[in-house]
């Protein structure tokens, strides 16, 4: 089971983007086998602070430990793999 | 004074020279101190109040010259008092010939021998003492200048004169002691590439140059004193195969220069060699790290002074360096973000946008550039970020203000359409019905949201150019004349002409021109082929066809949709662009559209 968080800052274009973007990375890569928690910096804010997000879009991998953290573009499949460190691990 | 004369004549006869003769104690310390002769014999009862063993008690101490005793006294404490003034010898009256010649030779030679040891201990010291100095100081000059000053001192070379040269050749630095004000001179000289000719031969090859009579070949030569004895050294400084300068000193010796003072020059000018090399790998290495302190702090200072925000985050995320640009980015200090996760940036074009949450949890757009870099040995990847928020906001304002002009130019059409309609009862809404088809056909062909807007504007606005035909003409019950209909038929032409300089983000003109093209080059007014045709018109076109025998004329009753169907099959791909038939006979078999 593969545990994410994904921060993103405010339901804009952008950001519908990023999440449906990511969900089909997400859904080819373990189909079901995900849950990916989506948290709004702009509607909770105190969470950038607590969780030490300095900017958006964030992406936690939590579970399979170690945990990652990538920020940027996560458009590119193998990027977003290599960078959670989960290229051997499919 | 009898027996001396005796002495005096044997002396002769043995082969040496008498300097004086005399009888008291202060005239034996006054004439040593002027002849300067190798040796004393002394009485020990003199005239006068001192006596011999007095007299060569000052002599040894002051003068350090050899004394002999030759005295009739034998007692235990004469011999005591005698031996304090540390003799060469003691001969008692009255003695042979042979017994004089025997222990003046023997006190000459026991002279000789604690001159050489005097002479090699001095040696000795100057070496040790060169070296001392050599450990000790770094400082070039000072080096040097202690060398020089150690040499004249330690071993009493009259004066000492070191120059180092640079890799052309040319005197660098100089030190001396004892050259005196020519000094200035010689330099001079040096520099202007006149140096002596010992200087040349010296630099020239190895090994110490030595000049024993400085008289007649240093004439000009401030080193050189005009007094006997004074002799020349001298000798390169080298060291790993580079020659770094030279030493001269001048001595002043009453032989030719024995094989302890040649091997003490020599080790001296090797060790100076040596200090040299030293010294100076140490300055190229210092520079050498100057340097690079040099070029690190310019380029830290391109870092620090950047305009944008510059992270470096290493391969876990973690950042490592922020320069002051990024510390105002991200509101925080830099000890607040350096340590931090940032994370794996991770990217797919060349710049990538990301928002950064500030500490008053305001968010700025920044443009992300990442490149791979090596931080403290380690691969990291180096975060420019340009805050682009004001550049956003730009274009968001762009934005709206196009979208503006493009609803006023919507609503301008709309009101152009209306203005048709209501001038054609007849016909009152068949432009927007038939936009209302072009814009499902068109969706249906995957057309892009903006060649959607684009196509359905111009289908809205189609007719226009009958604004230019008589309203009695278009709602004409009968049949129409030729002329009529060649009035009709240039409505294409005239809604062109109307349309054509406005500035549509669309081809509007053209697609309305050509909405009575045929595929098969049937139409007007141009009577294009299918090549030729937008597909945007031919869309229009099969909607134009489809709504026209869908609707009442005053001419005739409406045929139908049915009818119309048939119509755009019978002539699909001969009037009609097949797959706009197609879409359009889908949209009503299957999807149930109807006219509104």
């Amino acid at each position: 089971m593969h545990r994410l968080k994904l921060y993103i800052a405010g339901s804009t274009l952008k950001s519908e983007n990023i999440i449906k973007n990511l969900k089909q990375l997400l859904e080819e890569e373990f189909n079901d086998q995900y849950s990916l928690e989506i948290i709004d910096l702009i509607e909770s804010p105190e969470l950038a602070e607590q969780d030490k997000i300095l900017a958006t879009p964030t992406l936690l991998k939590i579970e399979p430990l170690p945990a990652k953290r990538i920020i940027g573009d996560f458009s590119n499949k193998k990027m977003v793999l290599f960078g959670l460190d989960l290229v051997n691990n499919k | 004074m009898i027996v001396a004369k005796d002495i005096e004549r044997t002396l002769v006869n043995l082969g040496y020279q008498v300097s004086s003769t005399v009888s008291s104690g202060k005239q034996a310390i006054k004439k040593a101190k002027t002849d300067k002769p190798d040796l004393i014999l002394m009485d020990i009862v003199l005239r006068g109040e001192m006596n011999g063993i007095e007299a060569a008690e000052q002599i040894h101490t002051r003068l350090n010259i050899p004394v002999v005793y030759l005295t009739a006294y034998a007692d235990k404490k004469t011999l005591q008092r005698a031996k304090i003034t540390e003799p060469y010898g003691y001969i008692l009256k009255p003695f042979s010939e042979r017994e004089l010649h025997s222990t003046i030779e023997i006190a000459l030679h026991k002279c000789q021998m604690e001159k050489k040891i005097k002479h090699l201990s001095d040696v000795l010291r100057t070496i040790r003492n060169v070296n001392q100095l050599i450990t000790k100081e770094k400082n070039r000059d000072k080096l040097l200048k202690g060398i020089c000053r150690k040499l004249t001192e330690t071993r009493g070379y009259s004066s000492t004169w070191i120059a180092v040269i640079d890799e052309s050749g040319k005197p660098s630095a100089y030190a001396e002691t004892g050259v005196g004000r020519n000094f200035s001179h010689l330099i001079e000289s040096f520099k202007q590439g006149n140096p002596p000719k010992c200087w040349e031969k010296t630099l020239s090859k190895p090994g110490v140059v030595v000049i024993e009579d400085t008289s007649k070949i240093c004439a000009e030569c401030p080193l050189a004193r005009k007094k006997s004895g004074n002799r020349i050294l001298s000798a390169r400084l080298e060291s790993n195969n580079k020659v770094h300068g030279l030493i001269i000193v001048s001595i002043v010796y009453d032989s030719p220069i024995d094989k302890d003072e040649l091997s003490l020059f020599r080790e001296v000018a090797d060790d100076v060699g040596l200090a040299l090399h030293t010294i100076k790998i140490k300055e190229e290495r210092k520079q050498a790290l100057k340097e690079l302190g040099e070029s690190e702090t310019r380029l830290r200072n391109v870092i620090e002074k950047n305009a944008d925000g510059i992270i470096v985050v290493d391969n876990n995320g973690f950042v490592q360096f922020t320069n002051p640009a990024a510390e105002k980015l991200f509101q925080r200090k830099k000890e607040r973000i350096t340590g931090e996760s940032f994370g794996f940036p991770v990217v797919a074009g060349k710049t990538t946008e990301i928002d950064i949450i500030r500490k008053d949890k305001k968010k700025v757009v920044a443009e992300m550039h990442i490149v791979d870099i090596e931080w403290k040995g380690k691969a990291a990847h180096l975060a420019s970020l340009r805050d682009i928020t004001k550049r956003k906001q730009t274009e968001k304002a762009l934005q709206q203000s196009l979208e503006k002009s493009q609803r006023i130019l919507q609503e301008t059409v709309s009101a152009l359409a209306i203005a048709l309609e209501k001038r054609d009862p007849y016909t009152a809404g068949h432009s927007l019905r038939v936009a209302q088809l072009t814009f499902e056909i068109a969706k249906q062909l995957g057309f892009s949201e903006k060649q959607i807007r684009g196509v359905h504007m111009a289908a809205s606005i189609h007719d226009i150019g009958k604004i230019y035909v008589p309203a009695e003409i278009l709602s004409k019950p009968n049949k129409l004349t030729e002329g009529e209909f060649m009035l009709i038929k240039s409505h294409c032409q005239v809604g062109y002409d109307i349309l054509k300089n406005i500035e549509f983000p669309w081809p509007i003109a053209e697609i309305v021109l050509q909405h009575h093209e045929r595929i098969n080059g049937s139409g007007y007014p141009q009577g294009l082929k299918d090549g030729d045709i937008l597909l945007e018109a031919k869309i229009l076109c099969v909607a134009d066809v489809v709504e026209a025998m869908c609707s009442h004329r005053p001419y005739r009753p409406a045929p139908g949709i049915d009818k119309a169907l048939e119509e755009i099959l019978q002539n699909k791909g001969v009037l009609y662009n097949p797959d706009v038939v197609d879409v359009c006979f889908y949209l009503f078999k299957e999807k149930g559209f109807t006219f509104k």
